[in-house]
């Protein structure tokens, strides 16, 4: 048994590089088809022809399609991830800290949301069509209707500008500063976050939870004559773990795209907003690079939720014989 | 984005153009919103950080004579400093100015004389030798300045050095205002062998860090010449890519300056009263261009129908919710010499753009159909081309108007819709009559404006090189008349903008200005925290 | 040849009794219908009673108490009621187009790819992974941000977004059916694999699917609002529930219903359509029974 697990490890490794191989390629075509032309955006009016083909030579934009794909590519490999149109500075040097912020903020939004959803979803399934179940699809349905930015703007107006002012009304990072020294600035958008991920995440698991619980071994422990807590913890847990995994990789899916939003919402300095910026500007070197960091979190969350789910669920490690 | 972006208008792609002022400026008018001139008040406590919140992103600019939106506005008058300074008339004093003196000797010579012991933030004295760099830097046409204009009256031969702290410029065209020139707060002075990258300049508060799309922090100058009147010890400018974002931390408490607040929050940050709000009206205007050289708009009768379409008040409402003053199809609001011929306000007048429609053979069966296009980056104009769109419903069919919005990268491209088109919308901040006729005719000609056959060309350079101030009104009453008869330009309204600060803050100086905080405290000085 | 026929039939589980009709007996079911109904009411017929045009100018722009209005004027100084009246149509519309289509492509695709398996399966899910590694906003800030924005671009990047989503679940809870006795039965009497899918595997995932549906449906309404939060309205100033909560989110604290009445119509159409998924669903559920899925 072994042997398939391993085999099936390797095989999802290779298709989720081969993923991301294909994504690479889709992010570089749909930004080369931008019909603004970078080196003009960058130069403005003042563009003269000779600045305009010196600037080409120097970003290489002359060279054909093909040629500045691998380049790229081959760079972001070795770590040269290009220069920034807009600042003219490097794009490590310009994305490097945001990277660390808004992976910090994602870690604590994730804390917060993974268990929150299965906790949620959980007990929705097990009390269904009880109070508990009914109030939190209600709740959840309204919640997740509401595009984030509303959500955002709301929880501003209640706690810190117009009702209440107890809590800051954006992050504040002085550059060089570690994502933690504003952790009173991070409250609201961490809220915010949970709030846009959760109801979608917890139906999930409520969805799977009500399968587990009414799937044959569970029926087939009943029978037996098992009392519900022994059916609950040895039977049904386990196999809900599966579930679990794959609301965990939905959730860091959910939050990285959330982020873009939020992070415009709250002014914090992470990646959602520098890509949100970027296409505004047509920054297309840290465009490629974000949107290539974002899709490469999808492609590793749902690779680890797969491996997981099959490595925990019993009867799926059978289908690999 | 949102109709507020009017406020910071000069976002993303445009420039701001200090242009040449070639007028005599003499009193200007206005409605001041507050009473004081120059802050008078008790000094305040020395030390403490402000924290100035501005719209801005990657994008922003930091150059000593370059500027795209009101960020870089910011930082340059953070670090740099000019010869001259604009008082609340637009006249050009020393106050505030690297020069101790400044003389225009002759329509084409000008002298003027540095200050003593006026220091680099690297510590090395400012020497004749700089101004004539930075004005070199002005004149080569390969650099990105707001040079432009001063290429018509001037050389690089005409930059001389009479002593270290004395330049002369001679002119090689006349210009009586030159004075006004060297106030333009974009010809701020650099170190000799300024690069662009690194900022050394003479402000009160030495660049510390910057960090593109995040802040830029200010340290207090040791060595600044003027040390008597600056009481803080830093200044963070920060960037805020949403407007919303902005306000509510200032109402939070988070920061204690936010610049160009969005209107629809007047009401809002005015009733607390921990803040103040001031407003400045100092003749920004937005506009219709029409370009006289490409049909249909090269037919008088259909400019001058669309310019009796527009229903100014109502189109004042709806874009700045009434926060500014209606035009007349006229600039330079703040000169002197403003509506020089006294015409009265235009007002919409649906008849009579229909008989001039008339006699140019449109009607209901053969609509005057054209497309109208604004940027998405520059949210008054967005509602203005939908206003005007929604208004033209009144000719019952006659004029059918397209609103576009086309996303601010392209529209000012070099092959975009601004300036290549026939009919879209363009934004100014306020300047005197010629400097603005020579903004508009030469480095930015959007109407295309005066055709071949006209004087006004030649006016120009005559009313340029007289200091007869009857003979330069008639001159420039003449070339109103043109404008106002035949020219490009729809001028519905003269814009305000305004900023809201925490009322800890004293020493802000409240007068009209071009530039929002009285053109940034000059450098944040004389402002203190409590 | 009818002989064999009944006794395959005996493999075909009952025909289930009409969705609808058992869903619809489920109070919930009802009460998403009448919401839902509502709020479409509103959308179709709100133009011919607002009493005011949805470009008009009424009054100075963000005004409580205006006369001749109930709750005053937005951003641009038209009149709230009136817009919200206007606005309904426009993003029901969007939201079905986009919805349908993925729906109509991933159900096709999951259904495809759970039925042939193999190879098949494998290079169709692999093909909708690479669309699901990009979140929906980026997706469409990408789409939007390089060809302009435009309705027919969001339709079709919601649509592109939903489609893998669907088809994943499709496929899951179509996988545990395919393998089921009376679908070798139906395959052994002759019957064509279009059938076989269409008949006999699709009307044992609905419950799954309908959840869906009504997620995708208000999530659309919602990315057409965020992309003006970001920047970009196809037709700035287009009544439109979407957009207004963007127009009128500056003014939020002057001139709250700007965003409350569009964002309460939201929260009424993703109950009402959430009701009656989950009833529907109910229903779906007690008909198919043991389905495992994946």
């Amino acid at each position: 048994m072994k042997a398939s697990i391993l085999k099936f490890v390797i095989k999802r490794i290779a298709l989720g590089l081969l993923t991301l191989f294909i994504v690479s390629l889709l992010i570089f075509a749909v930004t080369q088809a931008f019909p603004a032309d970078p080196a003009e955006a960058m130069l403005g009016r003042e563009a003269t022809p000779e600045a305009l083909a010196a600037l080409r030579a120097d970003f290489g934009l002359d060279k054909p399609i093909v040629v500045q794909y691998t380049n790229w590519l081959f760079g972001i490999l070795r770590g040269d991830l290009g220069t920034s149109y807009a600042t003219s500075i490097s794009v490590s040097e310009y994305i490097g800290p945001r990277v660390s912020a808004s992976f910090f903020l994602l870690l604590i939004a994730a804390v917060g949301s993974i268990p929150l959803s299965i906790v949620i979803g959980a007990n929705a399934a097990l009390r269904r069509d009880r109070k508990f179940d009914t109030a939190s699809s209600l709740v959840s349905l309204i919640l997740a209707a509401m595009p984030e930015f509303v959500v955002g703007t709301i929880l501003t107006i209640i706690f810190s500008t117009t009702i209440w002012q107890l809590l800051p009304a954006v992050t504040y990072l002085e550059v060089g500063a570690p994502p933690w020294s504003d952790i009173s600035g991070l409250i609201l958008p961490v809220l915010t976050l949970l709030i846009a991920v959760t109801p979608y995440v917890s139906r999930v698991m409520r969805a799977a939870m009500i399968e587990v619980l009414e799937s044959d071994y569970v029926e087939m422990a009943r029978l037996k004559g098992m009392d519900e807590r022994t059916v609950l913890w040895r039977h049904a847990m386990p196999n809900a773990v599966g579930p679990a995994f794959q609301v965990i990789a939905l959730n860091l899916a959910y939050l990285a795209g959330g982020v873009i939003i939020v992070e415009r919402l709250f002014n914090f300095p992470g990646i959602g907003s520098a890509l949100a910026d970027a296409v505004r500007s047509r920054d297309l070197p840290v465009i490629q690079f974000l949107a290539l960091i974002i899709a490469g979190v999808y492609v590793l969350t749902n690779l680890l939720a797969d491996i997981g789910t099959v490595l925990v669920t019993p009867r799926l490690r059978t289908r690999l014989k | 984005m949102d109709q507020q972006e009017i406020e910071t208008s000069g976002l993303s792609r445009r420039h701001f153009i200090q242009g040449v002022s070639s007028a005599a400026l003499a009193a200007g008018i206005f409605s001041s919103t507050s009473l004081n001139a120059l802050a008078a008040s008790v000094p305040g406590k020395k030390g403490g950080t402000l924290k100035v919140g501005v719209v801005g992103g990657s994008n922003d600019v930091f150059d000593a004579n370059w500027i795209v939106a009101k960020a870089d506005q910011a930082r340059l008058m953070s670090t740099y400093e000019t010869l001259m300074t604009f008082n609340e008339k637009f006249e050009a004093v020393t106050v505030n100015g690297l020069a101790e003196s400044a003389k225009q000797n002759s329509p084409t010579k000008v002298t003027v004389k540095l200050r003593k012991g006026v220091k680099f933030h690297d510590g090395t004295p400012l020497t004749a030798d700089d101004v004539i760099a930075t004005f070199n830097r002005l004149l080569d046409p390969k650099q990105k300045t707001t040079g432009k204009p001063l290429r018509v009256f001037l050389d690089s031969s005409g930059l001389v050095k009479l002593d270290p702290l004395t330049v002369e410029f001679n002119l090689k065209a006349p210009n009586v205002d030159f004075l006004s020139v060297l106030a333009s707060y974009t010809y701020a002075i650099a170190k000799a062998g300024y690069d662009g990258k690194t900022q050394i300049g003479t402000s009160a508060f030495s660049l510390v860090s910057y960090t593109p799309g995040r802040e830029s922090v200010h340290k207090r100058f040791s060595g600044y010449w003027d040390a008597k009147n600056v009481y803080l010890d830093e200044v963070r400018i920060i960037d805020f890519s949403d407007k919303t974002a902005l306000i509510n931390a200032l109402i939070a408490k988070q920061i204690d300056v936010a610049i160009d607040i969005p209107f629809e929050q007047y009401k809002t940050l005015k009733a607390k009263k921990y803040l103040n709000v001031v407003e400045n009206s100092a003749g920004a205007w937005l506009a219709f261009c029409m370009r006289i050289d490409i049909k249909p708009f090269d037919d008088n009768n259909v400019r001058q129908a669309l310019r009796l379409l527009v229903d100014r008040k109502q189109m004042l409402n709806r874009v700045l919710s009434g926060h500014g003053k209606i035009g007349n199809d006229l600039y330079g609001y703040i000169d002197a010499n403003f509506n020089a011929n006294g015409y009265q306000q235009r007002k919409q007048d649906i008849p009579a753009a229909l008989a001039l429609l008339k006699k140019s053979g449109y009607s209901k069966a053969n609509p005057l159909r054209v497309e109208l296009t604004a940027p998405d980056d520059t949210g008054g104009l967005v509602l203005m081309i939908q206003t005007l769109a929604d208004q033209a419903k009144k000719t019952g069919g006659v004029v059918i108007i397209d609103a576009k919005v086309i996303d601010g990268g392209t529209y000012w491209s070099s092959k975009g819709q601004y300036m290549n088109t026939g009919f879209y919308t363009t934004y100014w901040s306020g300047r005197t009559y010629l400097a603005q006729v020579a903004a508009s005719m030469d480095i930015y000609p959007e109407t295309k404006f005066p055709p071949a056959n006209s004087s006004f060309r030649a006016d120009y350079l005559a009313a340029a090189g007289t200091a007869n101030a009857k003979k330069r009104r008639a001159i420039v009453a003449r070339m109103q008349k043109e404008e106002f008869d035949k020219g490009g330009y729809i001028i519905p309204f003269f814009n305000n903008f305004a900023d809201a600060y925490s009322s800890k803050i004293k020493g802000v100086v409240v007068r009209p200005s071009q530039l929002n905080m009285d053109y940034y405290g000059h450098g944040f000085k004389y402002i203190s925290l409590a | 040849m009818s002989e064999v026929k009944q006794s395959a039939d005996q493999f075909v589980d009952e025909r289930p009794p009409s969705l609808m009709r058992q869903g619809f007996k489920l109070r919930r079911t009802q009460i998403g219908a009448v919401l839902a109904l509502l709020l479409m009411s509103v959308a179709l017929v709100g133009p011919f009673l607002a009493p005011f045009g949805s470009t008009e100018y009424v009054d100075l722009p963000n005004t409580l108490n205006v006369p001749g209005t109930v709750f005053g004027t937005d951003y641009f100084g038209q009149d709230i009621l009136s817009r919200f009246l206007f606005g309904g149509r426009t993003i029901l519309i969007l939201a079905f187009l986009a919805t349908s289509i993925g729906i109509t492509l991933g159900t096709t695709l999951g259904l495809t790819a759970a039925y042939l398996r193999g190879r098949a399966d494998e290079v169709i899910m692999r093909a909708l992974d690479v669309v699901l590694s990009f979140p929906q906003v980026l997706l469409s800030l990408l789409v939007i941000s390089m060809f302009g924005p435009s309705n027919v671009l969001i339709i079709f990047t919601v649509g592109l977004s939903t489609t893998p989503r669907i088809a994943r679940i499709i496929r899951g809870a179509a996988i545990g059916v395919v393998e089921r006795d009376f679908i070798s039965a139906a395959e052994a009497l002759g019957e064509s694999r279009r059938r076989v899918v269409f008949a006999e595997v699709l009307p044992n995932v609905t419950s799954s699917l309908l959840v869906e549906m009504n997620l995708r449906l208000t999530y659309s309404v919602g990315l057409i609002a965020s992309l003006a939060f970001l920047g970009f309205t196809p037709e700035p100033n287009a009544a439109n529930w979407g957009l207004m909560i963007q127009e009128n989110r500056v003014a939020l604290t002057e001139q709250p219903w700007g965003v409350i009445l569009p964002a309460v119509a939201l929260a009424l159409m993703t109950i009402g359509t959430g009701l009656i998924g989950d009833g529907l669903s109910r229903v779906s559920a007690g008909i198919d029974r043991g389905g495992k899925g994946e």
